[in-house]
């Protein structure tokens, strides 16, 4: 019988379709999850010697990223992007603080970010802990970081890449991405100023 | 064979050697090196490297003037946001019209180990080595990263 041939299959695209919006839909969800969790205590020297603590993003809108100094490639091309964000926010971001928080305690002392740095703007803060505190700020950032030895006898580091952007309270607000370009970088910190 | 065969057979060997050495170049532009911050020892060389030739050639290594170590290097981004950066082993290869392109955040030479510091308008002497083309000089400017990242 064709007809029922039909309604087979109808009822078989139609479980195709269910089944894919239903994963979809699960996957979106546990994306947002994810996003919710980023953020929460952390304890850190600053390149200046004090101390920063997720009570310093109350009140203020935050940058965080991660990286180490002996990076020759990636780390330097975000620091360069990040400093030009916050240079294109002059007049308006002056809520925002930046802190690149290395994920290379053993190389990075609080003295070599602080030159660091500098080199690429004033607007952002060196954040280095100890292997402790940064597994606690590795852990409220769902931050992975892993160490890469070479043969050489130097090591490298993977990590994530992404920045985050903390609101008023210290909750995640949004991330920008490697692949962000300039102009939508600065809409995302706008808003972040705006409504974060 | 007469000498006037003689002679065009020269002339076409010898037309024939000429066309073949100028078949296969190396040509390198855009490229330069990033001033690395105070205090730091590593950075990388950027640029793209173009093979005006008829068979594919490979960049198998660079070795860089002043510099402890030079090599290949590949950054990758995952979807999970996770950068890692790799030594690449087996060289780049570089097929015949389609431009190799080492920049930011992607390939690129990585350099370790300049004794002084590298400082914007320097300039850099490299030498590039190939699969079929053999070693190829350059001279990298030094500049400091451009504000607009990797849309430069």
């Amino acid at each position: 019988m064709k007809r029922r041939h039909l309604v087979r299959g109808i009822l078989a695209g139609l479980l195709v379709v269910a089944t894919v919006i239903g994963a979809m839909e699960l996957h979106r969800r546990q994306v947002e999850d994810v996003e919710v969790a980023i953020g929460g205590p952390f304890s850190m020297l600053a390149h200046d010697g004090t101390r920063v603590t997720q009570d310093d993003l109350t009140g203020r809108r935050s940058l965080v990223f991660f990286g180490f100094t002996y990076c020759p490639d990636i780390c330097p091309t975000t620091l360069v992007q990040v400093a030009s964000w916050l240079q294109a926010m002059e007049g308006k971001g002056d809520l925002i603080d930046a802190y690149f928080v290395t994920v290379d305690p053993e190389r990075d002392s609080p003295e070599r970010m602080a030159e660091y740095v500098s080199y690429f703007s004033d607007r952002i803060t060196g954040l280095v802990g100890t292997v402790d505190e940064l597994r606690q700020m590795a852990d409220s950032y769902r931050l992975y970081y892993a160490r890469i030895d070479l043969e050489d006898g130097n090591y490298t580091m993977d990590h994530t890449a992404a920045i985050y952007l903390m609101d008023g309270d210290g909750t995640f607000f949004d991330a920008i991405t490697m692949t962000a370009s300039f102009d939508e970088a600065v809409a995302k910190l706008t808003r972040l100023v705006e409504d974060g | 064979m007469t000498v006037a065969g003689q002679l065009a057979l020269a002339l076409v060997l010898l037309m024939t050697r000429v066309m073949a050495e100028d078949s296969h170049v190396i040509g390198i532009e855009q490229h330069w090196v990033a001033e690395p911050p105070p205090g730091v020892h590593v950075t990388a060389a950027y640029g793209v490297i173009t093979c005006r030739c008829v068979a594919t050639d490979r960049l198998v290594s660079v070795a860089v003037g002043g510099a402890v170590m030079s090599e290949l290097h590949a950054t990758t981004s995952g979807g999970d946001g996770i950068v890692a950066m790799r030594r690449i082993d087996d060289g780049i290869d570089i097929r015949p019209g389609t431009p190799l392109v080492l920049e930011p955040g992607g390939l690129h030479i990585m350099i370790m180990g300049l004794g002084e510091r590298p400082r914007a308008g320097d300039r850099i002497p490299a030498t590039l080595v190939f699969e079929e083309a053999g070693a190829v000089d350059v001279v990298f400017p030094v500049a400091a990263r451009p504000a607009a990242g990797m849309e430069e």
